[in-house]
């Protein structure tokens, strides 16, 4: 699903976010992606969605090349990931609806889609009875699982998750890992950038370990380090 | 992928609304700008609509008497003669009925004046271009030619007229440059509301990208701001230029009656010649509003 060969990433200020990087992730993956701040995890997840360019190597998405993909089919490659945050990114002036209802709006689903899945994508994540509110009225957890829904909504093939759990206490943290195991199952890969130890190690799932843009370690069944 | 037409009108609705205070202020500033730029293309027609007879240096027109107060084609043959024999006379043209029937349609466009008009009750002329053209020598030929039979009247281009030429030319040349510099002004002020717009917005702009919306979904709506922002205001300058003709220009050119302004009276403009500026200003309000909100997206909005 994902293959990444010799990439490497120069910041203009000649940071180098990512050295020679090579891995392989297979459809329906867990895979964790562990290091310090500034190892390079979130410049990964930038390439992988083509937020960034790759100075130099080939990384490929579902089979496709995409640091050779152009320009206007750069949309259509993120319609086939879907992507969570630590701060969220909700549309504060949004209702839990609208705001993922608007993921399948702006890339022109018709409303029957719409009026479909955007209900199913909330069940899925438990807050059907929310969808009326609005972010700020929802616990740091809610507000999460709604960017999930809206991750979610358009069934993407693979789902990246930069530290989710970052602002979340420890019990919130479990149901949300939950919620991604879940999705998870049904067939998603799922790339997560965690700083949070115990996840990992209760996990138990794939661990790629970065450190100053090299990655240092791949292991199935890892532990945080 | 098309884009859903209720989707693009309540995003560039909350643009506007959001962005309230600018987009006045943008489509302000392109109605009096298109205005004074409308009344300098009125002005023009005006102009050249009052001066079109004074061509070709011709600086005297001998009226002949109209077919139904007794004139006829050898008393005008033998006017023409005349001018034709005078020293001081350097060239004559017959401007005769078809021609004296069109150029009153043009002046006259409106139908039930015309219909009352026939050739029989219109003067054709003789247009003279003296050998000297100094007022003096003018003013002598018309009191020769005054007198001489079947003579209905004789009208000259005095200094007045090519006066009043050269300060309207000097106005209309002021206010385009006036226009022009407003319109520099309102291409830079909707190409800040734009921005605005795509700063108020840039949360929901990320979202949109990361989604994975298209480009052109990102820009429409944009665009479309500009472009609404330039068609009001062009709107309200078609109104404004209406009110000029309508208050100005026909107010001069219906009072046939008054001295003062007689020299004035054939400033105006037609119906079609407003119409023709009515298109332009709309067009150019149109052109304006998308290109500044389209060199705004393609400098803000990294997409």
């Amino acid at each position: 699903m994902i293959k990444l060969e010799n990439v490497t990433k120069t910041y203009p200020n000649g940071t180098i976010a990512v050295r020679n990087g090579n891995a392989d992730i297979p459809k329906g993956e867990f895979v964790f992606l562990v290091g310090p701040s500034g190892s390079g995890k979130s410049t990964l997840m930038r390439l992988l969605t083509r937020q960034e360019h790759p100075d130099s190597g080939s990384i490929w998405v579902s089979g496709k090349d995409i640091a050779q993909l152009s320009n206007y089919k750069v949309p259509w490659l993120r319609r086939n990931i879907g992507c969570i945050f630590q701060d969220f990114k909700l549309l504060p002036n949004k209702t839990v609806y609208e705001n993922v209802a608007f993921a399948l709006e702006v890339i022109g689903s018709p409303k029957s889609v719409i009026r479909a899945q955007v209900p199913a994508s909330l069940d899925l994540v438990g807050l059907s009875k929310k969808m009326q509110n609005r972010p700020h009225e929802l616990s740091g957890g809610e507000q999460q699982r709604v960017s999930i829904a809206r991750a979610f909504v358009n069934r993407p093939l693979i789902l990246l998750a930069d530290e989710p759990t970052g602002n979340l206490d420890p019990a919130t943290s479990v149901g949300i890992m939950r919620l991604l195991d879940r999705i998870n199952q049904t067939g998603t890969t799922v790339v997560m950038a965690t700083h949070d130890q115990g996840i990992v190690d209760t996990m138990r799932k794939r661990v790629i370990e970065l450190d100053r843009g090299s990655i240092v370690r791949d292991q199935s069944r890892g532990v945080y380090g | 992928m098309g884009l859903p037409v209720e989707y693009l009108l309540r995003e560039t609705g909350s643009n506007i609304k959001r962005n309230l205070t600018l987009s006045i202020a943008s489509f302000l500033t392109m109605a009096v700008s298109l205005t004074l730029f409308g009344t300098s293309f009125i002005a023009r027609y005006a102009v050249s609509n009052a001066t079109a007879k004074w061509g070709k240096n011709i600086e005297m027109i001998v009226y002949v008497k109209p077919m139904d107060k007794g004139g006829a084609q050898d008393q005008w043959d033998a006017v023409g003669k005349q001018l034709k024999e005078n020293p001081n006379v350097k060239e004559v043209r017959w401007f005769g009925l078809p021609e004296t029937l069109k150029e009153f349609e043009t002046e006259f466009p409106d139908a039930s004046q015309t219909k009352l008009i026939t050739a029989s009750s219109l003067p054709p002329s003789w247009r003279v271009v003296p050998v000297d053209k100094s007022e003096a020598s003018i003013r002598a030929l018309v009191a020769v030619y005054e007198k001489v039979p079947g003579v209905l009247t004789v009208v000259t281009a005095l200094d007045t007229v090519r006066t009043i030429n050269r300060v309207t030319t000097l106005g209309r040349n002021f206010v385009l440059a006036v226009s022009l510099a407003l319109l520099v002004a309102v291409t830079l002020l909707i190409g800040n509301t734009i921005r605005t717009a795509i700063f108020a917005r840039r949360r929901e702009i990320e979202v949109m990208k990361l989604v994975g919306a298209t480009n052109w979904f990102i820009r429409v709506p944009f665009m479309l701001e500009g472009f609404i922002q330039g068609v009001v205001g062009a709107g309200i300058s078609v109104g404004g230029v209406w009110a000029v003709k309508r208050f100005f220009f026909d107010k001069l050119h219906g009072d046939r009656s008054s001295g003062s302004v007689s020299l004035l009276r054939d400033f105006f403009a037609s119906s079609a010649q407003f119409r023709f500026t009515a298109i332009v200003l709309l067009s150019l309000g149109a052109f304006i509003g998308i290109l500044s909100s389209a060199v705004s997206i393609s400098r803000y909005l990294d997409v």
